[in-house]
């Protein structure tokens, strides 16, 4: 039995040292492709508050009719295009992690346009109202559900001020590997946490043509996130509410 | 007079009964066996993320508190994630083609048939690799 298992340990970590290399060589390869940040967390290490996840949108610079970062996201998350999934509900009930916003002032008829998204509110709703505690808020600010435990009541739906989540109606298949979905059960924007755990940036960012979205730690005043907040003027979306989102708009015209 | 043929055939039964019990032994046995798919990568190593016996009877605390490590604190190491058995035990028959982990017969599925426990992970989860 010893020997069994020192031997499958050895074989592990050469499976591992392997994986490492790729790894690097991915790292490497992808250098100009997408930013990888300074110091990816090691697998193993837990998340913690020291770091506050955060999402820059100018809006300013985001494309009209441009919905690349939605399109990205269903197809990392495996929701609307990106899964042959939700035949049977309506359009109403189909899931929305991400949508596009066309917003219109008929007072001066100026337009915009902007990606909208689970906020990832530092006081949560959606957290405060979950009677199972499956709604909850990760050490570094991403707010998810535990599918394990949400028995499906829809509660957040109705307090997220955003309608940034989605419930399932049918039976799934297909999923990603990555990204577990399942009748019964709400689900909203993860900001990306399985690749943000392993140093990359969201899809979506990653997907922009426009560079309009900005993602980062707030925490650390030296991320690029940090400099552009302090040097453009941003603003949360129902500030009044008083959530502290993580995700912030710059170039909203003034009204 | 002692009769041999009479007395055999007297016990007959209790031959028959004994034989019953020693072939529902090894019956047992052999559905104690769970049965690795000769394509898969499991095959090919010795044993699993812990020792195989340890496995059988542990493998849901372990996916269990792995699973809250991954989710609440973003862990995400190799050793006990879903993802990790399934891509390791799932049937490869044909390069990159994979039968579903919970398809009747295979890895998941026999077992947990054997000892009438649903699966509910595959409602959400995958139940094949991902490789796009
Ligand atoms: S935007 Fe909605 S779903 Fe996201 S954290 Fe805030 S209340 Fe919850
Ligand atoms: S639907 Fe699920 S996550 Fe939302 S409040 Fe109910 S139990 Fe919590």
């Amino acid at each position: 039995m010893s020997t069994k298992s020192i031997s499958h340990s050895a074989q592990l970590a050469k499976r591992r040292l392997l994986k490492a290399a790729v790894t690097g060589g991915a790292a490497l390869w992808a250098g100009q492709g997408y930013k990888l940040f300074a110091a990816a967390k090691p697998d193993e290490q837990p998340v913690t508050s020291a770091v506050r996840w955060g999402l820059l949108v100018n809006v300013s610079q985001c494309g009209d009719g441009c919905d690349d970062c939605v399109t990205a996201c269903q197809a990392e998350n495996g929701w609307g295009s990106g899964s042959s999934d939700e035949q049977q509900s309506n359009a109403l009930q189909v899931a929305q992690w991400m949508r596009k916003l066309d917003v219109h002032n008929p007072l001066d008829g100026s337009t915009f346009s902007l990606p909208l998204m689970c906020q990832h509110c530092d006081s949560a709703p959606c957290v405060d109202v979950c009677p199972t505690g499956a709604s909850f808020k990760r050490a570094d600010g991403i707010v998810l559900v535990d599918r394990h435990t949400c028995i499906g009541c829809r509660y957040c739906m109705m307090a997220c001020p955003y309608k940034a989540r989605s419930f399932v109606h049918e039976p799934l298949f297909d999923q990603r590997a990555h990204q577990p979905r399942g009748k019964g059960c709400v689900e909203s924007c993860t900001l990306c946490a399985h690749r943000v755990d392993k140093g990359k940036q969201p899809a979506c960012v990653e997907a922009c043509p426009h560079g309009a979205m900005v993602f980062g730690d707030v925490n650390d005043p030296n991320s690029e996130i940090s400099q552009q907040l302090a040097k453009v003027s941003s603003r949360e979306l129902r500030k009044n509410l008083g959530l502290n989102a993580g995700v912030r708009y710059a170039g909203i015209p003034v009204v | 007079m002692f009769d041999w043929r009479m007395q055999l055939q007297q016990a007959w039964p209790i031959v028959g009964l004994l034989l019953l019990f020693i072939g529902s032994v090894f019956a047992h046995e052999k559905a104690n066996e769970v049965e690795l798919s000769a394509s898969s990568k499991a095959a090919k190593l010795e044993a699993c993320a812990a020792p195989t016996e340890d496995m059988r009877r542990n493998h849901m605390d372990y996916l269990f508190h792995k699973r809250d490590q991954t989710m609440y604190k973003g862990i995400r190491t190799a050793d006990f994630s879903l993802r990790e058995c399934i891509d390791c035990h799932v049937s490869r028959p044909v390069a990159d083609e994979f039968v579903p982990i919970n398809a009747k017969g295979e890895f998941c599925e026999s077992c947990h048939e054997e000892v009438g426990q649903k699966i509910d992970c595959f409602s959400c989860h995958r139940s094949t690799p991902d490789e796009h």
